[in-house]
């Protein structure tokens, strides 16, 4: 199997289009996760335009890539840059969930009033990660979402494992706080 | 239980019920019908370019001919123009900006 340089080689010297497929082949899937992790639940088609705007700007900028930093790197630190632009650019607003459809969410716990306490917890949760820094938010949808590993979690947003982990970390421990600042003590 | 490993614990909750999205299937042939060139090259933009200005004139020329005065003239050419650049615009933004779709489902 040809190495992302060599890809980009091919598509430098012939204009090979299928060089090119082959690198989207490999990129279009974490390329999409990144950026969905960013953008949150709900917005896939968003994420999917996002994916398509970076490949748009990855072939046009390819004529422009060095190979200082690796291939990998560079087209998820444009993903990232634009799933952030798109979110700061585009004001979205939280779905809205009534109290009804709270009270109606699904949950191990069988008495009514555990259930609605529970779905309460749960939207909180979900505003409380919305007020995270980017970075966290990602780190979080990635791994408990998307089942991303570590190691998966550091190569997309472009820092060290342990930095990763540690963003994990602390991501937790801020939820937990905002969670009783909230008033859910029992968490 | 810790303040880590319960966050954990309702972090995996939470999301478990929300399956992760993936890649449509038409990713790749949205994606290559963006890549495919333009099909007119530089020299045929040009041509089209003077085609399109050459019958403005002539345009113009017969319309004030038949005593039609400047505004209307104006209108009539304007008009067209303006909803083809609109529409152009819009095609763009569309493409870019299916972004802005609300699917706050």
């Amino acid at each position: 199997m040809d190495t992302d340089e060599e890809l980009i080689a091919r598509c430098h010297q012939r204009g090979d289009q299928e060089a090119f497929a082959e690198l989207v082949l490999r990129y279009r899937e974490p390329v999409f996760r990144l950026a969905v992790s960013i953008l949150g639940p709900g917005f896939a088609s968003e994420a999917e335009e996002v994916a398509q705007e970076v490949f748009l700007r990855v072939h046009h900028a390819l004529a422009s890539f060095r190979g200082q930093a690796q291939f990998s790197s560079w087209i998820y630190r444009i993903a990232f840059n634009q799933a952030v632009n798109l979110k700061t650019r585009v004001r979205y607003r939280a779905p809205h969930l009534s109290e009804q459809v709270l009270a109606q969410t699904p949950s191990p716990l069988g008495h009514p009033l555990d259930r609605l306490e529970a779905a309460r917890r749960d939207q909180a949760l979900t505003e409380c990660i919305r007020e995270l820094p980017e970075v966290y938010q990602s780190a979080l949808r990635l791994h408990y979402w998307m089942g991303a590993s570590v190691a998966e979690i550091a190569s997309l947003i472009g820092v060290p494992e342990n930095t990763a982990k540690s963003y994990l970390h602390r991501a937790r421990h801020l939820l937990h706080e905002m969670l009783r600042e909230k008033g859910f003590e029992n968490v | 239980m810790s303040e880590q490993e319960s966050m954990d614990h309702l972090l995996r909750q939470l999301m478990a019920g929300n399956p992760a999205p993936a890649v449509s299937s038409a990713f790749d042939q949205r994606l290559a019908r963006r890549l495919r060139p333009s099909r007119l090259g530089p020299v045929g933009r040009m041509v089209m370019s003077l085609y399109t200005l050459l019958a403005l004139a002539v345009s113009v020329w017969e319309m004030r001919s038949q005593s039609i005065g400047w505004s209307l003239i104006v209108v009539l050419i304007g008009v067209p123009l303006m909803f083809v650049a609109a529409v152009r615009l819009g095609q763009r933004h569309g493409r870019r900006g299916s972004a802005i779709r609300h699917t706050a489902e």
